[in-house]
């Protein structure tokens, strides 16, 4: 039986898409496995030479330079499937099967026996979850993101050669060229949510509910993981990982999404199936064989498609607002060019000068949260705050304010109203506040704000504008650059108010009087005002 | 001005010398029976540098070795020569080796000094050979290869500076340095000044373009090298640049000089909570190291088929750890001890930990430990321990989820230095320890009580004679679990029981074991509990001073005579079984 398998990835996925091909080629020895690189090639890598049947990029199969600005390199690696699966059934039309795999899957038996379990069927999806939650974690974690994202997860797809499987992948295609985004306030998760209306809308569609498939962090529940310790070591000293079993089923493929720096995969495991020997073994040899692929290189080697031809990065509104604009899509044709006049960026600097000073790189975050959370202020404003950490219930202010006061609306410092800031913010990116009681920091309204809010240019008080004050200061501007400082709302809170800089344009000094000396706590003319008059969400300390 | 020597070692090896000293310097040594080994090879005037004397070290010697003595206040005894010399016969092939010296940090921030400086006085510390990555210029060791490519690549740094550089571009190179307690010196007035920042600056100037970023532990706090991509470079470029891991690096210089590590976990359990032994099993399984040898006893007292069948299962579930069983008979009293004890006894690598069932190991930990016996040394090491706040469900198909885990506290690997103050600072898994050591320490003390057992065990190693060197690593080894479901000891209510063990253990260590001699233990409770001073009032059970002195004296003298019976009991049986058997 031949198969055909693609993926789709940048070059800080190739670690894990080597690890496919090599376990495809050691499992499952009919298939061949083509690369659609949504990426530029560096010097010594060689897809060919590392086992990929052809690499394929955006641009190879068809699409221009300003199709790709309008996506960032999640959306891009996705978009491209549709199209890829169609050239694919061009390229080897001989195959039986095509099948779609994410890079981070890892192929552990013969993929033929999917052709059985499809029967006569065209189109194979495979669900994100196969049992229900019985746990209220479980329920929030998994169930709710799986309505979010989308119930079949599309790192696999098995679709056959026939009229079916032509005619889905045709639609895909025209589907994911114009509408493949993670914009979920609009329904839309990239080609994940179209998936939902397949077994609808198209025939011979087989929902493929063998557990021994797509086996991942996210659907252990229900699944008995195990090694059969049947000696079967084969002639490479690895031919044992051929006897991992899935209730009866030998282990087709495991998916690790999530495996890399942030440490998912293994943090959602650790709660699942914290205590099963098989997968954790699973997931040592998965990561020793990423590491042997150079993982460690690659993994923080930013997309090209996310940099301008000189190097630097693409802010994230700056692909929405030229994603928005057939004006701007007509008259910039080649957005990543930097050199002349008539540039794109040249028009960003010009008309959206703050645009990408706004965003708190991901490695700063923890950083920045801890900066702006004020312990001393918030103790002094929630004295059950201050008797739990009194009492040693929570070890610190800032871990009652993750665990228990973000969820109660408690302000973190003395310039971020948590009320207003979630009346504002809190349609934004949903996702993120979902299950503010939950214990994560990333669950907290400062960290959406820091995520979310300050790109989106939502702040967490009246009168204070980021951008506004970037602009104005530009001495903060360079410090949050040098990195000596995480985000204007940190400088503002910390010296700007006292320095009785202004907040924003629409504040006025003179209409309000200056802290007595004495008042040595108020924070310059501003926290002067907002003692004394309220902000929406928060009222006066004055009678 | 710099004086360049040789010294003839007395097992017929060399080692150069690079000097700075004063003018005379020549003259005292002539005539001087102790430095008879040394050739003077040439002097160095004012105006030349350390560079032209190392130079000319290479130059007129071949001595696989050059030792610098860059800090004029080093006094010259007549020793020195020896202990240079014993230096060098410890030293590894120098084609491995960077720096050794006798002052220096290691990657956790412990620092080294084998040195006495007059005007900051400090008392030498460490007497094993320790990996560094930071060194002191006043007196240390360079390797040739090594300081013929320093030197090829142009002028050195400042020679303050010039120790801590070449120990880090070592690791770059694959060459291990540390700390060897033969370069021990006397320096009258100050060791050679550094200023951190100039330091740091320096070897961000020289090494930082060429690591990823990393924060590395010197002698004067932590130094960050590395960076990100400036800007307006191309940071795509800049990734794709092979930089090298420093830290990788240096656990790959320092592994091949370090004898395997061998390591038994030793866990009490009763099988009762499988869902958290098997946490724990899973954690050892996921994170064992390829470069250490783990051994998992199992040590319990529940019905032994019971156990072996317990065993059996797990066996099949981990076939990657090898898991041994420890029975340690039926269950009766003093349970934890018994176990614990067992478990030791049954233990077969060179190192033993104690993991309670309901715990598990940091993702680091054992990867850690590989590199901890250096030259073939036997540390005790003592590493951070994480508490957390756990809740678990159970799914509808039996299965436990980890349904929230908080951190709660850390308890700090140098707690170790605090437990003679009163309060247990270490929880049982933080040390990782010498087996025979162990056995041969618990063998001298009579485990009559159960509760407080870690802290008795601790107080015991940490009092015994042949205390070997304590390694700190501020890492977590171990997470503690706390639940509030009532299935762990250390959150139940009533501590009745644990202080009444504690007393009598403590009374054990102090009081029945210094009558065999073990009289150590006032001296270090003293160093950090003054007799008199904070003692707190004690409330006494009578209010005649006469009747409560009598009090305290009956309870002594009971717990004094059932000891002295079960000894005599213990001697009797002792003598019946070593009896030749009759007929």
């Amino acid at each position: 039986m031949k198969i055909a398998i693609y993926t789709s990835c940048a070059l800080n996925y190739y670690a894990k898409a080597l690890a496919l091909v090599q376990s495809a080629r050691r499992n499952s020895p009919g298939a061949s496995v083509t690369l659609c690189l949504c990426d530029a090639l560096p010097p010594g890598i060689d897809p060919m030479a590392d086992g990929f049947a052809r690499c394929w990029t955006p641009a190879d199969l068809g699409y221009d330079e300003g199709w790709i600005f309008q996506h960032n390199i999640m959306e891009l690696c996705t978009a491209v499937k549709g199209r890829a699966l169609v050239e694919l059934m061009k390229a080897e039309p001989d195959a039986d099967l095509y099948v779609y795999l994410d890079p981070d899957v890892y192929i552990y038996n013969d993929l033929s026996a999917v052709a059985d379990y499809l029967g006569n069927a065209s189109i194979g999806l495979v669900p994100h979850i196969l049992s229900v939650e019985t746990t209220d974690i479980g329920v929030r974690l998994t169930e709710m993101s799986v309505t979010e994202h989308g119930i079949y997860n599309l790192g696999h797809l098995f679709v056959r050669p026939d009229a079916n499987g032509r005619a889905l992948a045709k639609w895909w295609m025209e589907r994911l060229d114009r509408y493949c985004f993670d914009d979920r306030e609009f329904g839309l998760f990239t080609d994940q949510r179209w998936m939902d209306l397949v077994p609808a809308v198209f025939d011979g569609v087989c929902i493929l509910k063998q557990p021994n498939l797509d086996v991942a962090s996210w659907n252990l529940s229900g699944r008995r993981i195990w090694m059969d310790a049947q000696p079967d070591v084969g002639p490479d000293g690895t031919g044992d990982e051929r006897n991992f079993r899935v209730d009866d089923y030998p282990l087709l493929t495991y998916h690790f999404s999530g495996t890399g720096p942030s440490g998912t995969h293994r943090r959602i495991r650790e709660i699942f199936d914290p205590a099963n020997g098989a997968i954790a073994e699973i997931e040592r040899r998965y990561e020793q064989a990423i590491a042997r692929n150079g993982q460690a290189r690659l993994e923080h080697v930013p997309p090209a498609h996310d940099l301008f031809d000189d190097g630097t990065p693409v802010a994230a509104e700056m692909r929405k607002i030229y994603r928005l604009s057939t004006d701007l899509q007509g008259a910039f044709p080649h957005p990543y060019r930097t050199e002349g006049s008539g540039t794109l960026a040249e028009w960003m600097r010009r008309n959206q000068p703050s645009l990408g000073k706004l965003g708190v790189k991901a490695f700063r975050l923890n950083r920045s949260f801890e900066e702006l959370f004020d312990a001393d202020y918030y103790a002094r404003t929630y004295p059950d705050a201050a008797a739990a950490v009194e009492s040693g219930m929570v070890p610190s202010a800032i871990a009652h304010y993750v665990a228990i006061g973000s969820g109660l609306f408690y302000d973190p410092n003395e310039f971020f109203v948590s009320r207003d800031y979630f009346a504002r913010a809190g349609n934004l990116d949903r996702h993120v506040l979902r299950g503010r009681c939950g214990r994560g920091r990333e669950n907290t309204l400062l960290w959406h704000y820091l995520t979310v809010g300050l790109p989106n240019g939502i702040e967490p008080i009246d009168y204070f504008d980021s951008r506004w004050y970037l602009d104005h200061y530009p001495d903060v501007a360079d410090a949050i650059r040098k990195g000596r400082i995480g985000t204007a709302l940190q400088h503002f809170l910390t010296w700007g108010s006292k320095e009785n800089r202004l907040p924003g344009p629409s504040f006025m000094p003179s209409l309000h009087p200056q802290p007595d000396p004495e008042q040595t706590d108020a924070r310059g003319a501003f926290g002067l005002f907002l003692r004394n008059n309220g902000v929406t969400g928060r009222i006066s300390v004055r009678d | 001005m710099f004086f360049v020597l040789e010294l003839d070692c007395s097992n017929g090896s060399k080692l150069a010398l690079v000097a700075d000293r004063p003018e005379d310097f020549a003259s005292q040594l002539v005539g001087c029976g102790d430095f008879d080994s040394l050739r003077l090879i040439e002097g160095l005037g004012p105006h030349y540098t350390i560079d032209d004397a190392l130079r000319a070290a290479l130059n007129g010697s071949d001595a696989a070795l050059v030792a610098v003595l860059a800090n004029p206040a080093i006094v010259i005894d007549p020793e020195m020569p020896l202990r240079l010399g014993r230096a060098l016969l410890e030293a590894p092939d120098p084609a491995t080796v960077g720096v050794i010296t006798g002052k220096g940090t290691d990657r956790w921030g412990n620092r080294f000094s084998a040195f006495y400086a007059s005007a900051e006085p400090q008392l030498p510390f460490c007497r094993t050979p320790v990996p560094v990555t930071d060194s002191a210029s006043d007196l240390f060791i360079l390797a040739r290869p090594l300081l013929e490519r320093l030197l090829a690549r142009g002028a050195l740094p400042p020679v303050e500076s010039l120790a801590g550089w070449a120990v880090l571009e070592g690791y770059l190179e694959g060459c291990v340095s540390y700390h060897s307690p033969h370069l021990a010196a006397g320096i009258y007035g100050r060791h050679l000044p550094r200023q951190a920042e100039a330091h740091a600056d320096i070897l961000q100037d020289l090494i930082g373009k060429r690591v990823v970023r990393t924060s590395v532990a010197a002698l004067d706090g932590t130094v960050t090298l590395g960076g990100v991509p400036e800007r307006g470079q191309d940071t795509r470029d800049w990734h794709l640049n092979p930089r090298a891991d420093l830290d990788r690096q240096m656990t790959s210089a320092i592994l091949p000089h370090c004898r395997r590590m061998s390591l038994s976990i030793v866990t009490r359990t009763q099988f009762s909570r499988p869902h958290l032994l098997r946490r724990l099993l899973a954690s050892l399984s996921r994170w064992r190291s390829d470069d250490l040898d783990l051994e998992v006893v199992l040590s319990t007292d529940i019905d032994r088929a019971r156990a072996e069948a317990e065993l059996a299962a797990l066996r099949i579930d981990f076939p990657a750890l090898t898991l041994v069983l420890a029975w340690n008979g039926a269950r009766a009293e003093r349970s934890r001890v018994r176990n614990l004890l067992g478990g030791i006894k049954a233990a077969t690598q060179d190192y033993v930990a104690f993991v309670d069932d309901d715990d598990h190991v940091h993702f680091q930990a054992l990867t850690i430990l590989s590199t901890t016996r250096f030259l073939g040394t036997m540390p005790v090491v003592f590493m951070d321990t994480e508490l957390r706040k756990e809740g678990w469900v159970q799914a509808g198909d039996g299965r436990w989820v980890l349904d929230s885990a908080t951190a709660h506290h850390r308890y700090p690997a140098g707690g170790w230095r605090n437990m003679f103050g009163g309060v247990n600072q270490l929880p049982i898994c933080a040390g990782i320890l010498p087996r025979d050591w162990v056995v041969s320490q618990v063998g001298r003390f009579d485990f009559r009580h159960d509760y407080s057992e870690d802290f008795t065990l601790f107080l015991l190693l940490l009092q015994s004679a042949d205390l070997p060197l304590i390694l700190d690593v501020p890492r977590p080894f171990c997470i503690v679990s706390i639940r509030s479901d009532g299935s762990n000891t250390v959150t139940e209510e009533d501590r009745s029981g644990w202080v009444k063990d504690i007393s009598m253990f403590l009374h054990d260590l102090h009081i029945v074991n210094s009558l065999h001699g073990e009289g150590r233990l006032q001296t270090v409770i003293e160093c950090r509990t003054p007799r008199l001073a904070d003692a707190p009032p004690v409330p006494l059970p009578a209010s005649n001073p006469l009747r409560r002195e009598l009090a305290v004296a009956r309870a002594e003298n009971e717990a004094l005579r059932a000891r002295l019976a079960d000894l005599e009991l213990q001697a009797y049986a002792r003598e019946r079984a070593e009896a030749p058997a009759a007929g």
